[in-house]
């Protein structure tokens, strides 16, 4: 099972920001099943990163890995909204069994 | 909206498309197109709101004015902006250069050149959200603040409880400081249980005078059982704090011993409780029950801590009332004993006085120049002892507050005659004079003869120990409605500096050069101390090296 690469744009540490790696990192362990790679990236400490990726708004979720190319905006607390924007087959765990 | 931008690009498109021979159709068409574009821009570039529309895979197809602006780039089309995970409104922070900006979006479902599509509207909530956060933080200052004016309260509080708590040395005062302090400011009901022994004495007081304190009264009838394995037992026996946030009726069960107990306990509708041992740090004197009713806050940490406080401060005044107590108990005891043992002592001196007496008096048979010598000299210290002892009996009377006046009417005359008959074997041994001189031995006098005599014993004995030549004289008179009497003596004096010294309690066990005229050191203090129980008072003048002179001055009736 191919690995998610997931890049989490945040501002500072906005009210958003904290929400959203809350709920990221909370995604990532119940429903990507360990298998991912995860980056925060703070737009203020980085801000050409953010100028090469043409992010307009945090949090800004990227997938790149698997393709498709994935890009949802904010703060990720509706779980089923997130695993559709990012096109993750829902039930699936480390094994690959369906739930 | 998204119906108008899309007709206006059908109609652009289907426009290219149009023959040049469609003239007239083609010029209304043109024209007609014209004023949908006005139209369209003038609602899409006249709001305030930035407005894009985004695809289905998130790219923007159109941005307005204020979306540029928002986002400080001039040419957002064909941007990957991303898919907004909510179908309603979101918040996001702003990425662009200058300051941080927070936009609330509003997401519509729409249409784009026939696929699905979104329209973002963005809106600028910087201001607000500063706003709001600015408020935020002024309100944590308020708590902050509040909080703050609470613990100062509080510790006002403590100090002045301390301050009260300190102001008496009597216990059942004290204990009722400590309760009324707890319903003053703390409490609706305190109970306090103090363990005397194998009996446990039990105070209680409500704020308020209503159904309620006469319920408490009912469940106060259940007195605290220190061995009771309930968790005020348990507090007691392991001098730990117990709070009880909220009562239940499973923690009443565990807190009652029997039926009516919990009965009445239930009945009292207690919400909460604090229960504080009183500690003083090696035992556990007893427990201070603290209590709320239903309808007040219940107790919080804070609350808790400062009954713990509370109990503490109380403890350490209580035992000071105890100690004192105490002392005072040990002091009478003490005197009791001075009492006693001075009768003891007495007794046994008198009949060596007596026998001695006799013997002089040659009733046992005739009496040689030596044997005469040696019975003087025998009498001269019984004498001398029966006075010591006669002084700590004075003294012990004093201190105790015994001293009694016995007014009785008498004359000058009699008053001295009796001082005369125990003094005059003083000037025997010694090369001074002593001379008495009465104004008016027919003067009426309602007195405590022997209290005076007391004095003046004392007075003249003192002035035959510090005179070696001269004279030591009593004078007897009157001054208006006092009588005055003056023991004046040639002898050493005394410095200025101590002329008040001399009537404190041992204060010739301090001085080397009166140690050696030995006595209790307690004469004159004792003196003194009669002669203001006489409502008299007693003062001295001296020169050092030429001699002293005491007056004694008290009421010719002691009843007026």
């Amino acid at each position: 099972m191919a690995k998610y690469l997931l890049k989490l744009y945040v501002t500072g540490h906005t009210p958003r920001a904290a929400v959203a790696i809350d709920n990221l990192r909370r995604i990532c362990e119940d429903d990507l099943g360990g298998r991912y790679d995860l980056e925060i990236i703070d737009v203020l400490k980085h801000p050409q990163l953010a100028e090469d990726e043409k992010v307009l708004a945090t949090p800004t979720l990227i997938k790149s890995l698997p393709p498709p190319l994935r890009r949802v905006i904010g703060d990720l607390s509706d779980k089923e909204k997130v695993l559709l924007g990012l096109d993750v087959r829902a039930g699936l765990n480390v094994e690959g069994d369906e739930e | 909206m998204g119906t108008l931008a899309g007709y206006c690009m059908k109609t652009t498109r289907s426009l290219g498309k149009q023959r040049p021979e469609d003239g007239a159709e083609l010029e209304a068409a043109r024209r007609e197109l014209r004023v949908l574009q006005q139209r369209f821009r003038s609602i899409v570039e006249r709001t305030a709101d930035g407005i894009l529309v985004v695809d289905g895979d998130g790219v923007i197809r159109f941005a307005n004015g204020v979306a540029a602006q928002l986002f400080g780039a001039e040419d957002l089309v064909g941007t990957h902006f991303g898919t907004p995970l909510s179908s309603d409104s979101l918040e996001v922070d702003i990425v662009r250069g200058g300051g941080p900006a927070v936009a609330e979006l509003r997401v519509m479902d729409t249409e784009w050149e026939g696929e699905p599509a979104r329209i973002v509207s963005l809106r600028d909530v910087t201001d607000r959200k500063n706003a709001e956060e600015r408020d935020r933080r002024l309100l944590a200052e308020q708590i902050a603040r509040s909080r703050a004016e609470e613990t100062a309260r509080r510790a006002s509080l403590l100090s002045e409880a301390s301050r009260r708590l300190a102001s008496s040395l009597d216990l059942e005062a004290t204990l009722g400081t400590v309760i009324s302090l707890v319903v003053d400011e703390f409490a609706d009901f305190c109970i306090l249980d103090l363990v005397l022994g194998d009996t446990v004495k039990r105070q209680v007081a409500a704020a308020g005078n209503d159904e309620r304190s006469r319920r408490l009264e009912d469940a106060a009838r259940f007195p605290l059982d220190v061995d009771a394995d309930t968790p005020q037992g348990r507090a007691f026996r392991d001098c730990e704090p117990l709070h009880v946030p909220e009562v239940t009726e499973e923690w009443l069960r565990s807190a009652t011993t029997g039926e009516d107990h919990l009965r009445a306990a239930m009945g009292l509708g207690t919400r909460s409780l604090v229960f504080v041992p009183i500690y003083t740090g090696r035992d556990c004197l007893g427990v201070l029950t603290a209590g709320r009713w239903e309808d007040s806050p219940p107790f919080d940490e804070q609350d808790f801590h400062f009954a713990t406080e509370l109990g503490e401060r109380a403890a350490l005044a209580m035992e000071n009332a105890r100690l004192y107590q105490a002392a005072e108990s040990a002091n009478r005891a003490k005197t009791n004993f001075l009492s006693v043992m001075s009768h003891e002592l007495r007794t046994p001196l008198s009949a060596i006085i007596g026998y001695t007496d006799l013997m002089d008096r040659g009733i046992v048979g005739e009496v040689g120049e030596q044997q005469a010598r040696f019975l003087g000299r025998i009498r001269a210290s019984s004498n001398h002892l029966l006075q010591i002892i006669e002084e700590i009996l004075a003294f012990a009377s004093t201190e105790a507050g015994e001293g009694t006046v016995d007014a009785e009417p008498t004359t000058m005359d009699h008053v001295i005659d009796g001082v005369l008959t125990v003094a005059e074997p003083l000037a025997h041994d010694k090369p001074v004079d002593f001379i008495v001189e009465v104004d008016d031995p027919g003067l009426q006098l309602v007195t405590d003869a022997r209290k005076v005599r007391q004095i003046l014993l004392n007075l003249i004995s003192n002035a035959f120990k510090f005179t070696t030549e001269g004279e030591v004289r009593l004078h007897a008179g009157s001054e208006g409605s006092q009588a005055v009497f003056e023991v004046s003596d040639t002898g050493v004096g005394i410095p200025e500096e101590r002329l008040e010294k001399i009537f404190e309690k041992f204060w010739q066990a301090e001085d080397p050069m009166t140690r050696r005229a030995g006595g209790t050191g307690l004469g004159l203090a004792v003196a003194r101390s009669v002669a203001e129980l006489l409502s008299g008072s007693l003062d001295v003048r001296s020169i050092e090296g030429e001699g002293s002179v005491f007056t004694l001055r008290i009421p010719l009736d002691a009843r007026a």
